[in-house]
């Protein structure tokens, strides 16, 4: 789980002007943003390019930040806003156009590092890679802060600007969805 | 309760979150089976999505971005006021080279066949690295039928990437 005391800290420090305490704040999210990029364009290097303009905007915005317990929410919602422009612009159709076979979500095996390295591993962890990644993004977006980030119901409200009973609707529709693709893989296998 | 019901609690009690009518739903998955299996489903695709990967920001990440900040603040780039930089100016943009590089190798065959706007496009607009998003957006995307190759959406699946 993220400290939210630190967060709170770090932005305390950086609207004091301590550019330094920018840099800590992009250590600490970085993976998660990162991930979240990742999954929703799918292309790697697209994440990078998004999850590099979700700092610059928050650089750009952090100033005018009020202490809140919800930075971590609203640094997602940059993020989610983020990733949506960024598959609105044509480049970004023409490099992620998924290719027939749907190889464009496979995962390198050369250099996979997962724990288990058996093939059955890979093809498993490659199917939830492409199940997640192949939700509608409302879908997506709800199941990557609840399944993958481990935020609650009232943080996933405040970073989507959604009501609870729409995080609860959509989180339950997510996971049976995901239930059903997992059930056709394994019945490929 | 009946199974309709019983369903619409399920992911609620993934996460604790069934409350009042927690004590129901357990007794109605004890005595149906059809509901134990598909709550079981439901439990045994959670666990698989919990354990999905988490990937890592590439390795200088951070730094790669303070410096950008940097150097924009040198030359005079205001931030305060939205995002809108040209993806030109941006460090890592390798989709965005791949993107222009392709795109100047799919005008460059057009011109060849003598089917694409009878190079009149280029004689207005100066392809060299500023105008190319333009004429990218400009474009219809059926002229980009010819998708690169899956190199490009598996470029640098390293080590680093996983957490
Ligand atoms: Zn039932």
């Amino acid at each position: 789980m993220i400290d939210k005391n630190i967060d709170r800290l770090l932005v305390e420090r950086f609207q004091k002007g301590d550019r330094s305490a920018f840099e800590e704040i992009i250590c600490r999210h970085q993976d998660r943003i990162y991930n979240i990029c990742r999954y929703m364009l799918i292309n790697p290097s697209d994440a990078q390019d998004a999850a590099q303009e979700v700092f610059i905007k928050l650089y750009e915005n952090l100033s005018g930040f009020s202490p809140s317990p919800y930075f971590s929410s609203w640094l997602y919602r940059i993020a989610f806003n983020t990733c949506i422009d960024h598959k609105r612009r044509p480049v970004h159709e023409y490099l992620n156009r998924a290719s027939p076979d749907g190889d464009d979500f496979a995962l390198d095996e050369s250099s996979a590092p997962w724990p288990d390295k058996s093939l059955e591993s890979k093809e498993l962890n490659s199917a939830i890679f492409k199940a997640i990644a192949g939700l509608s993004e409302k879908l997506k977006t709800v199941i990557l802060l609840k399944d993958i980030e481990g935020l609650s119901y009232e943080e996933i409200a405040e970073a989507l600007d959604i009501s609870m009973g729409t995080v609860k609707s959509r989180i339950s529709r997510a996971r049976e969805e995901l239930k059903k693709a997992l059930k056709d893989l394994r019945e490929q296998y | 309760m009946d199974c309709r019901e019983a369903q619409s609690l399920f992911s609620e009690h993934i996460d604790g979150r069934a409350a009042e009518r927690k004590a129901l739903l357990e007794a109605h998955l004890k005595d149906c089976a059809a509901c134990r299996d598909g709550f079981q489903e439901l439990l045994d695709a959670h666990e698989a999505v919990g354990g999905a990967y988490r990937f890592k920001a590439p390795a200088g990440f951070a730094a790669g971005i303070m410096g950008k900040i940097a150097s924009d603040e040198q030359t005079g780039e205001d931030y305060g006021q939205g995002s809108g930089k040209p993806w030109h100016q941006k460090p890592f943009s390798i989709s965005a080279n791949l993107g222009r590089f392709a795109i100047i190798m799919v005008l460059a065959i057009e011109i060849i066949s003598g089917a694409f706007f009878a190079g009149k496009f280029f004689i207005e607009k100066d392809i060299s690295t500023a105008d190319s998003e333009q004429i990218f957006a400009s474009m219809s995307l059926d002229y980009l039928g010819a998708a690169p190759p899956e190199s490009i959406a598996g470029a640098y699946f390293d080590e680093g990437e996983y957490r």
